[in-house]
């Protein structure tokens, strides 16, 4: 294959019914990727900047891995876009890595699209000596993504479903109750839905387990000048996308932080009604590189 | 028009000899350019005699009306025509000891630039601005005139030259000339060591400029997908049209700047491995700052942004026009802007062209006399704007406050030179409003 170009999918495979993997080239990305950062990119050029995860790098091919669920306008856009096609553009790699040292045992726990961000995590907590104890939830079955790489970075790997249709039937406190019960966890780091999130540092609170969480709200330029991505943590103001994205899960106001998820519903369904109208009327093509 | 200035120029005799040798270097500059009028340049002095020029009066500026532009983003300001720039022109009495130069951050050479105007060749004044600024087009609208240069101008009492203006007109008069015919802009080879300029804003823009001129490698960084930094997410398009900035940045480049976007200092690209790819030195034009949130309650609300993120959100990311660019922004009904200054005015007077803003309010802690915004820049700003003597005690939602609001003012004229304001009461704000 010639060398790639600079933001080329490189590689794209669908995981499930709304999921996407991507690999992307941006070798000064690779690079320096590290467990926990991230990269905002924009499919058009007038399109939005979104923050995604990166999930994986290869510094040798110089390509990322993304995973993206298509719930949007910019994401269903993305999700249909083919190898050999470019991004608009691609900035990173933003935010703090994930502190990684041996806490013991380290108990990840992933819901939904979560298990793309942890899945770096949980290869690099179990390369540093950890006895890494995986928990991956999802809804359905056909939700889950990643089981086999998760499988190969755990020492333990457990997987719930909501309608029981795979793994335990139930949510991914449930076994992660046990483990804190059981004294088995020194250290636990959650990715999802932030409900899911605040359930699980509620469920580590009484023992005062050091658990971390990845915070996803809403960023602009990721570069810590807008302040679109503020959270309260203990009282105090961060910004997510320089001061985090992982905080003491304990001190989270994750009310207000599902508060400032929702602060544009009502734009996000509008401009995907829009986009899906035009799409019938086959008026939009995504631009080619 | 080269005859009408002849007929115009000049009768009286020798003037100072300074300005004989400021004559003599604009002449040197003219006849490089090899511009058609250079005859006129044979006198002494160029345009009307001094009593004449004493008697015109400082030219008003044309924009979109109130009612037009607070539903567009177009520009407010349309600019002097070129009648009206040469009159102006003719205001300036050319002093021996121009304060305004010094008084010009830049040092651009005001009385110069100015002479050429009334020449008439406007290549020339464009090369005499761009000489000490790289950035004429935007410095002539965006500069604080009226606390620099004009401020100390001789006329000042009775209207000042409008330096401003001028150096908007001839900027713009270039940037259109440039559509239809590219400028030639020198291409400099880099002579020595690399250089790494951080921030594609006005310093980072100017700093690589100068750089450039001198021999050095130069490459521009910046963060966003577009550069310009301020330029481009703060300073609103109608006040300063994008096309300018682009211009502006494709000048820098065709001087032999590298640009590179979507690349954060420090993470994208390390310090250590700048200085393995070979920059010997590095220029931290990184901005104004970072937002700074008052510490009270509710102002984590989804209504309540920092002047960056909502300035980002329209004028980068272009929310004015959702759903056509996909980044949205929330403005609701009434939009209160606290503070005062530059930015705040720029909010202000965004949220008054959203759609669907029925009221654009200010809260500002002190009076209108402290407010430190500057003129042109407040100008249009808020249908109605209001004192309030204390903080904001709490935002919610929307953002409602509970100071106390003491006293509505409203612009008695909105044209320029009648920048005084008329005290209403709450009733009759109520009405006018």
């Amino acid at each position: 294959m010639s060398k790639a170009k600079l933001n080329q999918i490189t590689f794209r495979q669908r995981l499930g019914e709304d999921m996407v993997r991507i690999e992307v080239y941006a070798p000064l990305v690779a690079k320096k990727a590290q467990p926990g950062q991230f990269i905002i990119l924009r499919v058009t050029p007038r399109g939005e900047r979104i923050p995604l995860t990166i999930a994986d790098a290869d510094v040798e091919k110089g390509t990322i891995t993304l995973i993206l669920q298509e719930v949007g306008k910019t994401t269903m856009m993305l999700g249909q876009m083919q190898v050999g096609q470019c991004l608009e553009n691609l900035l990173g790699p933003l935010g703090h890595p994930t502190p990684i040292k041996n806490y013991g045992t380290a108990c990840v726990v992933a819901g939904g699209l979560g298990t793309a961000e942890m899945y770096p995590i949980a290869r690099a907590l179990r390369e540093a000596g950890n006895h890494v104890v995986t928990i991956v939830g999802a809804r359905r079955k056909d939700l889950l993504i990643l089981l086999d790489e998760m499988k190969s970075v755990s020492d333990e790997l457990i997987i719930t479903t909501d309608d029981g249709s795979f793994g335990r039937k139930g949510v991914v406190t449930d076994p992660l109750k046990e483990l804190v019960a059981e004294d088995r966890v020194d250290f636990v780091i959650t990715c999802g839905p932030v409900i899911m999130m605040k359930f699980v540092a509620e469920a580590t609170r009484g023992k005062g387990i050091p658990t971390y969480a990845s915070l996803n709200p809403i960023m602009v330029d990721g570069t810590g000048m807008c302040g679109s991505c503020r959270v309260s943590v203990g009282g105090k103001v961060y910004f997510a996308c320089v001061d985090g994205p992982d905080f003491d899960a304990h001190q989270v106001d994750f009310a207000e932080l599902m508060m400032r998820q929702k602060a544009f519903v009502k734009y996000e369904k509008c401009a995907l009604e829009e986009w899906l109208k035009q799409q019938e009327e086959g008026k939009e093509t995504v631009k080619a590189g | 028009m080269a005859e009408e200035q002849q007929k115009n120029g000049l009768n009286e005799s020798a003037g100072h000899k300074k300005q004989v040798e400021r004559l003599a270097r604009a002449r040197e500059v003219a006849a490089r350019k090899k511009q058609k009028q250079k005859a006129t340049v044979e006198e002494p002095e160029i345009g009307l005699p001094k009593k004449e020029r004493l008697k015109i009066p400082r030219h008003p500026m044309l924009e979109q009306s109130p009612e037009e532009r607070v539903h567009n983003f177009k520009s407010v300001v349309l600019g002097y025509d070129d009648e009206t720039a040469l009159a102006e022109a003719h205001r300036c009495l050319q002093c021996p000891h121009p304060k305004c130069v010094e008084y010009c951050p830049a040092e651009v050479d005001i009385p110069a630039f100015i002479l050429e105007i009334v020449k008439g060749d406007i290549p020339a004044a464009y090369d005499i601005l761009k000489r000490d600024n790289a950035l004429p087009a935007v410095c002539g609208r965006v500069c604080p005139q009226e606390v620099q240069c004009e401020m100390v101008c001789l006329l000042a009492k009775k209207g000042p030259v409008a330096i401003g203006r001028l150096e908007q007109y001839v900027a713009e008069y270039m940037l259109d000339r440039f559509e239809t015919e590219p400028p030639k802009i020198k291409k400099y080879r880099p002579t020595k060591e690399r250089v790494a300029v951080i921030g594609s804003g006005p310093a980072g823009i100017t700093c690589a400029a100068d750089l450039v001129k001198m021999g050095y490698a130069v490459t521009l960084f910046e963060g966003f997908h577009k550069p310009g930094g301020v330029l481009s997410y703060g300073i609103p398009p109608f006040r300063l049209p994008r096309r300018i900035i682009a211009s502006e940045i494709k000048g820098v480049e065709a001087m032999g700047v590298e640009l590179r976007l979507d690349t954060v200092f420090g993470k994208t690209i390390t310090y250590e491995e700048a200085m393995e790819m070979g920059y010997e030195a590095f220029f931290l034009g990184t901005g104004a700052g970072l937002p700074r949130f008052m510490g009270i309650p509710g102002e984590n609300a989804n209504g309540v942004y920092s002047a960056n993120e909502y300035l980002v959100r329209v004028n980068l990311m272009e929310a004015w026009d959702f759903p056509k660019a996909d980044t949205p922004v929330f403005v609701g009904k009434r939009v209160v802007t606290v503070g005062a200054g530059n930015t705040a005015m720029d909010c202000s007077r965004v949220s008054l062209r959203m759609s669907g803003v029925e009221e654009s309010r200010i809260v500002y802690r002190r009076s209108r006399k402290e407010a430190t915004a500057h003129h042109q820049v407040g100008h249009g700003a808020g249908q109605r704007r209001n004192d309030a003597d204390e903080h904001p005690q709490c935002l919610r939602g929307g953002g409602c406050h509970r100071g106390r609001i003491h006293r509505h003012l409203r612009r008695g004229a909105r044209q320029e030179g009648s920048a005084r304001h008329r005290r209403l009461s709450d009733r009759q704000a109520r009405r006018a409003a």
